[in-house]
């Protein structure tokens, strides 16, 4: 017999190591660089597969992202430094990503605004640039159809969600024109990706469009405080890009 | 010293002492959890940077700890993420592999990674954060997503399972005391 406090901490595998702040403090800053790398991408993405094959309901009123690392956007004083002297070593400071980036920071030192995600072409599929990177990337958010039971229970979230309207407007999740099944979510790095089986999305910068965006980022928030940003898909096809949930009100 | 200077030494030292404070219990945690320690070790050293890189804002929360907890958790529930941890806990693994001396694992320890791993994923991580980190229902409930009275109901059939291989006392279920 012993009581289930003891027994768990039999069982622990003993005193773990001490911290390695040095590793903990690479890793940080490599996912700082990433997501100036992340922006960057997108943009890239924009650019490399051209305007025909990106696809965004939201594109007429983009979502603002700011590039983290500009200057500004950190507090140098509230983070913590990066005492070991080693710099960056990250994966993305080796490719056009990292390429991309630095030449967004070096450009004018403005926020970049991403319009949308990007939904290839077959044409696009067939390049080598869709091949190498994006590919890979898009296969892994669909493959991560999530049959976890978090996901789930953000789907009950999204779908029982009365959420107070903002004042003056409509509430999305009553209308019955919005069919959401949520399909499937994905949280691919700190992308909270949502796949909905039916999503009847509302015109883009209207006042249902927002009502709903904020709902989506206090659902997503709660049940991923990690994401920066989320992706919103009508079976498998993008239909709404979220972006900047640092910034969001709900947070 | 100048004061920003100060102000970040301030902020790096706090950072480091919440890494101290938090570190080891959760990488136990996540060691009964997932039932290695390496991948453990990999997954709240993820966690732990991702305050890094957030911590202008993590640092303004009410409990700093329960949100390092919920991303780690999160971070050993996302299968991909856990596929990619193991990856390189492996490796890291392999390189040490000559360098670690561990004692071999008693019946009764054996006894009860068996019985944790037969739970379900969701009694194991009620049951670890409930009687192994000590926290509150509430806390539980929020980190797992679930009303406070499923959580309960959750962690009672947890050790109802658990004591199919293993002896547990009967549990009497106060509230955590440890829980920042």
């Amino acid at each position: 017999m012993g009581d289930i406090r003891q027994l768990l901490r039999s069982a622990d595998g003993g005193p773990a190591s001490p911290p390695d702040h040095d590793a903990i403090r690479r890793r940080g800053r490599r996912l700082m660089a990433g997501r100036v790398a992340g922006v960057a991408a997108s943009v890239v993405a924009l650019a490399v597969l051209g305007g025909v094959a990106l696809q965004t309901l939201a594109g007429e009123s983009p979502a603002r992202a700011p590039v983290v690392g500009q200057p500004g956007d950190q507090d140098e004083a509230e983070q913590p430094s990066d005492d070991d002297g080693q710099g960056e070593s990250s994966d993305a400071n080796e490719d056009w990503v990292d390429q991309a980036a630095m030449e967004a920071q070096e450009g004018s030192g403005q926020a970049i605004w991403v319009v949308g995600y990007f939904y290839p072409s077959d044409e696009d599929m067939a390049g080598p640039e869709f091949a190498d990177r994006l590919e890979p990337r898009w296969k892994r958010v669909q493959d991560e159809a999530a049959d976890l039971d978090r996901d789930e229970r953000l789907g009950q979230a999204l779908g029982e969600l009365p959420g107070p309207a903002p004042a003056g407007m409509s509430n999305a999740w009553q209308d019955p024109s919005l069919e959401l099944e949520l399909g499937a979510v994905a949280l691919d790095g700190a992308e909270v990706v949502l796949d909905f089986e039916q999503l009847q999305a509302p015109a883009a910068g209207s006042a249902q469009a927002m009502a709903m965006q904020a709902q989506f980022e206090q659902a997503v928030f709660h049940y991923y405080p990690e994401a920066e940003t989320i992706c919103v898909l009508d079976d498998g096809q993008p239909a709404i890009w979220l972006h900047d949930m640092a910034g969001c009100p709900s947070r | 010293m100048a004061a920003r200077e100060r102000q970040v030494a301030g902020v790096r030292d706090e950072f480091t002492a919440f890494c101290d404070d938090e570190y080891p219990r959760l990488v136990g945690a996540l060691t009964l959890w997932c039932g290695h320690r390496e991948v453990a070790e990999e997954v709240v050293q993820e966690a732990f940077a991702r305050a890094f890189r957030d911590w202008r804002r993590v640092r303004g929360l009410d409990q700093p700890a329960a949100w390092v907890r919920r991303v780690a958790i999160n971070l050993a529930t996302s299968r991909f993420r856990r596929w990619q941890a193991e990856r390189r806990a492996n490796l890291r693994l392999a390189g040490r592999r000559h360098e670690t001396d561990q004692q071999p694992d008693t019946a009764d320890e054996l006894a009860v990674r068996r019985g944790l791993e037969r739970l379900s994923e969701a009694q194991r991580t009620v049951l670890v954060l409930r009687y192994y980190l000590d926290l509150p229902v509430a806390e539980v409930a929020a980190i797992t997503g679930r009303s406070p009275s499923a959580v309960t109901s959750a962690t009672q059939r947890a050790i109802e399972a658990l004591g199919e291989h293993v002896e547990v006392d009967e549990v009497s279920d106060r509230e955590g005391s440890n829980h920042g």
